[in-house]
């Protein structure tokens, strides 16, 4: 079950007064208490385990079933979803009061009123949506759920059939194999990152669906094909709660290994509830007009689960699907489609003969749909999300699905009360495994734990998957990507050994040890701890301190203890904005206004700009430009400045610094002859002259033109004949701001 | 413990190498030596912040496995 929390109460005080009376009487509030009142008897009552175990013994079946359900799915699904499970279910349901009332209305609203569920409706959790209540979310309070019994499933009345000529199972360790290997999958390249609107990446599903082997848009389980997988699983993953967001990424909630070492029926049912969730995804490309948000293939998806859940568990044999098919349409098809369910006819003023027969031409047009669309969808539902789980054995008739039964894992997960268990822990001393000297592994499922499962998926390349065995190869890449997950050589080569049952052939530990030495050729600490000393002298005398760590060069100390406290005069911390210490002229010139503490400030003006003096760089083209041929990037470099400076760099100099870089604006300049009259009336006159016109370029503002040089002469002799006064310098203030 | 008389570095992302000549090597690459800032002995240099994600990246794809220490 996903880890979410759920609580009524920063909910109830949203609900409005009169469906909170209804919502105390459950825990002995009486029909006049005031809102406060109601709060306070619902919240005392949750509080107490004695009275919520009360509580729920008063709860009819049908309550009881739809509180179990909701666990089922970690608290929380919506109303249309739990509407149709509970129809799926056969448990006796409260009477309708109208046939034509929808379908959450008329079973999720009166569990509401009970106080059992709330909504996620905002501005009254006590009510559903009113434009679509079967999307509405609701939940359950986890005090609620912590005393409920699994679900109760009423059998289906269907005998088994004959059985197929051949079936399709996959056995538990293959299943958690996958499920391992796909969270895995998904640590290896570093987790999933997400959009700004929270969709994975389209380059991270490419990346996983490679890091899978998923082939275009589908791949095939034992043959069957599965559309869309890296759609499937990531969302299914992430309804489970198996991938949860950190710092805009999906990553695995628990190390793949760790979550390997969980009981099958935990793993898979986790991710069963998940599949259940997964709206994004579709079983098949044919999208129905009315579930544009997929929701009705997620309730399609939970009724189909329950009615799983409802096949006879003391028949052992196969279930014809057309059977299957038809007990549950008998349960759910007058209330369900993927798509639309025609509005039932109405009885007004019709005779009974008439509404019989139009309600018998409703109900032939209902299965009619229900065979061209619901039906071939539980077949693709059974063959992919079901099959991948294990939680079905498909029975087969010439290639076709004619057939299924629940396999132990599908019984156990469905029927916790029947308490199946598997035996997860021994290998009754048989190896797990075959190490072979070229390097393939050969995992025989049925000896190997999950927790061997998992080592081998941390440390070696799966090549391919079959009934029994899967076939591994030890490379250079996974033994790194091994011990770089927090493996020691001697526990790989020790688990290798151990689960092999016999010694590793010579080449394959020595090949290993060697891949193990070159990892230690470079080190790379993202995070150090470094002490710089003013000289050799001063840091011998602190090692007389006991202080531990290597000594770098003849001046530092890479410190052994990442938290170690140390008292020291200064402290830099690079993990923060260093401090500003930078002072820079429009032309260019770098001083350190005072002695930066840090190591990275001079090594990198030392890229960019050419050192004059101790504290002096000085920024030219050809200092840029070269930098930006050895590969370094402007935006580094107005990065470094707008960091370190202790005023903003001039824009002029980040104008000049663009333009070294490539980015050059255009500018214009010539000498020309300028005619200025800040009289609006003569310059008018002046511009729009047909005379002086051919003398004139153009208007440069309100009272500047623009002269043909070549015409000088001429247009003075023209002004002059005006009378215009001409002088021969433009007075030109100066804006010194 | 009386305080040392030391500047203390504290997240600050280094490289190590089994042997000089690696180090030699990686300086001489352009594209290496845009993200190691400083050497500070033979076989100890720093990595400029902001920058070890592609440094890991690119001595992966030249076909190192270095080992990264988080903390």
């Amino acid at each position: 079950m996903p880890a979410r929390s759920h609580r009524f109460d920063s909910f109830l005080g949203r609900v409005n007064a009169d469906h909170l009376k209804p919502m105390a009487r459950l825990w002995g509030g009486r029909s006049q208490l005031r809102k406060d009142e109601c709060l306070a008897t619902i919240l005392a009552g949750l509080r107490d385990p004695d009275r919520v175990r009360a509580a729920i013994a008063s709860l009819t079946p049908f309550e009881r079933n739809a509180l179990a359900l909701i666990k089922q799915m970690g608290g929380d699904t919506d109303a249309g979803g739990l509407a149709i499970a509970l129809r799926a279910s056969g448990v006796q349901l409260p009477p309708s009061r109208s046939p034509y009332y929808d379908n959450a209305n008329a079973l999720i609203e009166p569990l509401i009123r009970r106080g059992l569920l709330l909504s996620g409706y905002a501005y009254d959790p006590g009510h559903l949506y009113s434009s679509s209540p079967g999307e509405c979310g609701v939940f359950s309070d986890d005090r609620l759920l912590e005393y409920i019994s699994p679900p109760e499933f009423r059998s289906l009345r269907i005998e088994p059939t004959i059985p197929p000529p051949s079936s399709h199972y996959r056995r538990p360790p293959t299943v958690v194999l996958d499920v391992v290997g796909l969270l895995q999958a998904v640590e290896n390249i570093g987790g999933l990152p997400l959009t700004k609107s929270g969709e994975v990446q389209v380059n991270a599903m490419r990346k996983l669906a490679r890091a899978m082997g998923w082939k275009e848009n589908t791949f095939k389980v034992d043959g069957l094909p599965f559309p869309d997988p890296d759609l499937a699983f990531v969302n299914a993953l992430r309804h489970s709660a198996l991938l949860i967001q950190q710092d805009d990424s999906l990553r695995p909630r628990e190390p793949a290994g760790q979550f390997a070492t969980r009981p099958y029926v935990e793993q898979v049912g986790q991710f069963l509830y998940g599949f259940l969730q997964a709206d994004a995804w579709s079983e098949w490309p044919k999208h129905p007009w009315y579930d544009g948000q997929g929701k009705h293939q997620t309730h399609g998806r939970f009724a189909l689960t329950v009615a799983l859940g409802c096949l006879p568990v003391e028949a052992d044999g196969f279930f014809a699907l057309d059977d299957l098919d038809r007990a549950l349409y008998e349960r759910i098809g007058e209330h369900f489609s993927l798509d639309y369910v025609p509005s039932r006819p109405y009885a007004f003023h019709k005779t009974p003969e008439e509404i019989r027969k139009e309600e018998n031409e409703w109900r032939n047009k209902l299965r009619t749909a229900w065979l061209k669309r619901e039906r071939l969808w539980i077949e693709r539902a059974l063959s992919t999300w079901l099959y991948y789980l294990g939680l079905v054995e498909l029975g087969m008739e010439n290639g076709t699905l004619v057939s299924v039964r629940l396999t132990d894992l599908g019984r156990a997960v469905l029927h916790p009360e029947l308490d199946i268990t598997f035996d997860q822990s021994s290998n009754g001393g048989q190896a797990a495994w075959v190490v072979q000297p070229n390097f393939d592994v050969i995992v025989y499922l049925d000896r190997a734990t999950p927790k061997q499962l998992a080592f081998m998926e941390r440390h070696a390349e799966r090549v391919q998957a079959q009934q029994h065995t899967v076939h591994y190869r030890l490379t250079r890449a996974s033994v790194y990507r091994g011990l770089e997950s927090g493996a020691t050589l001697d526990d790989l080569l020790s688990e290798l050994q151990n689960s092999a049952g016999a010694n590793l052939p010579q080449n394959i530990v020595v090949e290993i040890r060697e891949w193990a030495a070159l990892r230690e050729r470079i080190t790379l600490r993202r995070q150090a701890r470094l002490l710089e000393f003013p000289d050799a002298r001063s840091r011998q005398a602190a090692l007389q301190e006991k202080i531990q760590g290597v000594l770098i060069g003849e001046r530092f100390i890479l410190l052994d203890s990442p938290d170690a406290p140390i008292e020291v005069k200064a402290r830099v911390d690079y993990a923060r904005p260093l401090p500003t210490c930078l002072s820079i002229t429009e032309d260019g010139v770098i001083k350190l206004t005072h002695a930066a503490p840090d190591l990275v400030i001079e090594p990198r003006l030392d890229r960019w700009a050419e050192r004059r003096s101790r504290d002096t760089w000085q920024l030219t083209q050809v200092s840029v430009t070269s930098a930006l041929k050895a590969g370094a990037r402007l935006g580094d470099l107005l990065n470094l400045l707008k960091g370190r400076l202790t005023r903003p760099l001039p824009p002029l100099l980040e104008i000049a610094l663009r333009a070294w870089a490539g980015d050059r604006p255009n500018v214009e300049m010539e000498t020309v002859v300028i005619l200025r009259c800040d009289e609006p009336d003569v310059f008018q006159a002046i511009a729009n002259s047909k005379k002086i016109k051919p003398y004139l370029r153009g208007t440069l503002a309100p009272d500047l033109i623009v002269v043909e040089s070549q015409h000088v002469e001429a247009l003075k002799e023209r002004l002059a004949w005006i009378g215009l006064k001409l002088f021969d310098t433009l007075l030109i203030e100066r804006d010194d701001t | 413990m009386k305080p040392v008389h030391a500047t203390l570095h504290e997240n600050l992302p280094v490289i190590e190498v089994a042997d000089k000549a690696l180090l030699d090597r990686l300086l001489v690459d352009d594209r290496a030596a845009q993200y190691i800032l400083l050497r500070l002995s033979d076989q100890v240099a720093i990595v400029g912040p902001g920058q070890f994600d592609l440094l890991l990246t690119y001595l992966r794809k030249q076909g190192h496995t270095p080992k990264v220490i988080q903390e």
